[in-house]
């Protein structure tokens, strides 16, 4: 109790709420524009939190995310362009509402879900986490091995539709992480004889980079047009309100949960969860053929799953240090740049820290409320900021991000090499996520690799022989062979005889 | 340029090969068969075993399809040149800003960008918004969170 005393005193801070309130309005602005998404507003984030104490700088990211989140489905709803990924499951489906005259309660639908979610997913990770944490103690380095492996597997095979290019996105990430002096032997590896190359790459600008300088790129080599918006005035969005939530209360105690479970998954962030969500309210709808054609169901499901996903990833973030997702993963080098250690140590060590995370989600979904109704109100001129305008100012807040954290221009030079690569890889149908989780992971991976197999004395079998890391790495393999297996299992089924039915 | 699966397959696999030339040197640790080198070259492996199924993938999926194509925008000559004007500008700006100072550097820079890409007819606005986007930049990491950003050919000032 006196942990939870001493949390709340460090949120209601006059410094700490001001932090809050400018990320929230922040977070808003970045996830009401098409292109800028969550992702871009913590990548954006991270230098200026780079200058502030932990409280605040935790409090200033969950902050921004969960307000992105949910402003992502003010585009989605008035220009059918999602604001972020987490709202495309249900784009069509708010602009078709839109299309018939219900704007409002859609967009009030969007946020109240997005309120009641992100509450719900609070909750969750305030409870499970310290129990876990408690778990988590017990866990060697050969556990420790596994549960990277796990999180950056799930990374490659869930967030895309080509494991391979999974993988290889995971693996350019790791590759990076390797650069620089090699912690077992003390010797240099690939850096080529540079000297700012031997402290290895840092990961905000290759962050910022990868996330916003890639999209800057993007933007500006835009061929389409962007679309017209819908519908210019906006009335009061708790007309009728009342009324959805309460007929769709199951609807949103489902999608907050399925929100939390697909979060805590590794590798499975909010975007993953809004798309769960919206296929299970589908599925189990009275009306299920009134999907697609502009019926509130769906979107009370997936606008609640994705702002509860965003408490479900940092149960694994905070309690294994293993990122739920790429918000979480930069979470994590946040975390390390402040000396705080992501896992369970964390807990034993500065459990007012950790609860003054848990008291800015409660505040951050609280605040959510008359933020979002603002940002509602004024989305026509939100949507109306010209990118020629934004985009530019944005790469020179990202030139100044980067030269921050080393006071060298080398970190520019990272970013603008990296944001190149993000770039075409994108471009090419690679995911990005993996390689960000990979650069942050990559240092742990090795260490607890090459501690283990130390303690082993090379014998692999080693990884296998307490209960928690057989476990896991039976489970991590059967991932890694689960699309061979999955083909074996098909061809076994189609050259079996077909056994005429009775 | 967006090419097929199989010739980004082909990649990977060089540069999981490159991944073994490069650390062809590393030390091994003292007692132990394998050193610095064996993380970087497991990934490497990793990397040229997601190329190969990427070859597949490529060849399979083809079907007649050509191995690369551009990208819609390297036909607009206009689209072209703002992508490397955005990397140009960032060249730009690693190689003068410690001469220049910060200051001047990014005010050139934005101002490049923003004429291009909002058009010549808006110069003034264009300059106007450089000015203050710079000055207000400048106070919040400069001053307010004193990154020592480089003051070059431009005197010191304190608001």
């Amino acid at each position: 109790m006196d942990i939870l005393i001493q949390a709340i005193e460090l949120i209601f801070d006059p410094y700490v709420l001001t932090v809050i309130t400018l990320s929230g309005a922040f977070g808003l602005f970045m996830g009401a524009i098409p292109g800028l998404s969550a992702t871009m507003a913590t990548a954006l984030l991270v230098p200026v939190t780079f200058f502030m104490p932990p409280v605040p700088a935790l409090a200033s990211i969950v902050t921004a995310t969960a307000m992105a989140i949910f402003a992502g489905d003010i585009p989605g709803a008035l220009l059918r362009i999602p604001g972020t990924p987490a709202s495309a499951a249900y784009t069509n489906e708010a602009f078709a509402m839109t299309r018939k005259g219900q704007a409002e309660l859609v967009l009030g639908t969007g946020l109240a879900a997005a309120v009641i979610g992100g509450m719900f997913g609070a909750l969750v990770l305030s409870f499970t986490a310290p129990i876990l944490a408690e778990f988590a103690l017990k866990f060697s380095s050969f556990e420790y091995f596994w549960l990277a492996s796990l999180g950056l597997t799930c990374a490659a095979f869930i967030s895309t539709d080509s494991p391979a290019k999974g993988l290889i996105s995971l693996m350019i990430g790791l590759l990076i992480a390797t650069v620089g002096i090699d912690g077992t032997t003390g010797h240099p590896r690939f850096t080529f004889g540079s000297v700012e190359l031997l402290g290895g790459i840092n990961f905000i600008p290759a962050m910022i980079g990868m996330f916003a300088m890639a999209e800057v790129l993007r933007s500006v080599t835009a061929v389409k047009p962007p679309p017209e918006i819908e519908q210019r005035t906006i009335g009061n969005i708790f007309v009728g309100l009342g009324k959805v939530l309460y007929r769709y209360k199951t609807n949103l105690f489902r999608g907050s949960v399925i929100g939390v479970l697909v979060g805590a998954l590794p590798g499975a962030g909010s975007d993953i969860a809004a798309w769960i969500s919206y296929a299970t309210a589908r599925k189990f709808s009275k009306q299920p053929e009134k999907f697609g054609t502009g019926h509130i169901e769906g979107i009370v499901d997936a606008g609640s799953s994705n702002n509860a996903g965003l408490g479900g990833t940092w149960v694994p973030a905070l309690v294994f240090g293993i990122p739920g997702d790429s918000i979480t993963a930069i979470v994590i080098g946040v975390l390390y740049v402040k000396g705080m250690n992501p896992g369970p140590t964390v807990f034993l060590d500065q459990p007012e820290l950790i609860y003054a995370v848990f008291v800015s989600f409660f505040l951050a979904n609280l605040l959510l409320l008359p933020l979002g109704l603002l940002a509602i109100k004024s989305a026509t001129q939100l949507l109306r900021v010209p990118r020629q305008i934004l985009m530019p100012v944005i790469l020179m807040f990202c030139v100044v991000g980067t030269f921050a954290i080393n006071n060298t221009v080398f970190g520019v030079g990272i970013m603008l090499v990296l944001g190149v690569i993000a770039y075409f890889l994108e471009e090419n149908d690679f995911p990005i996520a993996p390689a960000i989780l990979g650069l942050v992971l990559g240092g742990l991976l090795e260490e607890s690799f090459m501690t283990s197999m130390i303690k082993a004395d090379g014998d692999l079998m080693a990884f296998f022989e307490r209960p928690v890391a057989a476990t896991l790495g039976v489970v991590t393999i059967l991932i890694w062979l689960s699309p061979q297996l999955a083909r074996m299992w098909r061809r076994i089924r189609r050259s079996r005889p077909l056994v005429p039915r009775r | 340029m967006k090419v097929n699966d199989a010739i980004s397959g082909i990649v990977f696999i060089l540069v999981g090969c490159l991944v073994f030339y490069l650390t062809r040197d590393y030390p091994i640790m003292p007692g132990q068969k394998y050193g610095a080198a064996l993380f970087p070259r497991l990934i490497g492996l990793s990397m040229g075993a997601g190329g190969v199924a990427l070859i597949i993938r490529g060849i399979r999926t083809r079907k007649g399809a050509p191995w690369a194509v551009k990208l819609d925008w390297v036909s607009s000559p206009r689209h072209r040149l703002s992508f490397f004007l955005v990397i140009g500008v960032l060249i730009f700006y690693i190689l003068v800003s410690d001469l220049l100072g910060f200051m001047p550097t990014a005010f050139i820079c934005l101002m490049v960008l923003l004429v291009w890409l909002r058009g010549a007819a808006y110069w003034r606005s264009s300059i106007l918004i450089s000015i203050v986007s710079i000055l207000i930049i400048q106070q919040f990491f400069g001053a307010f969170l004193r990154v020592p950003l480089p003051w070059g050919i431009v005197p010191i000032f304190n608001w």
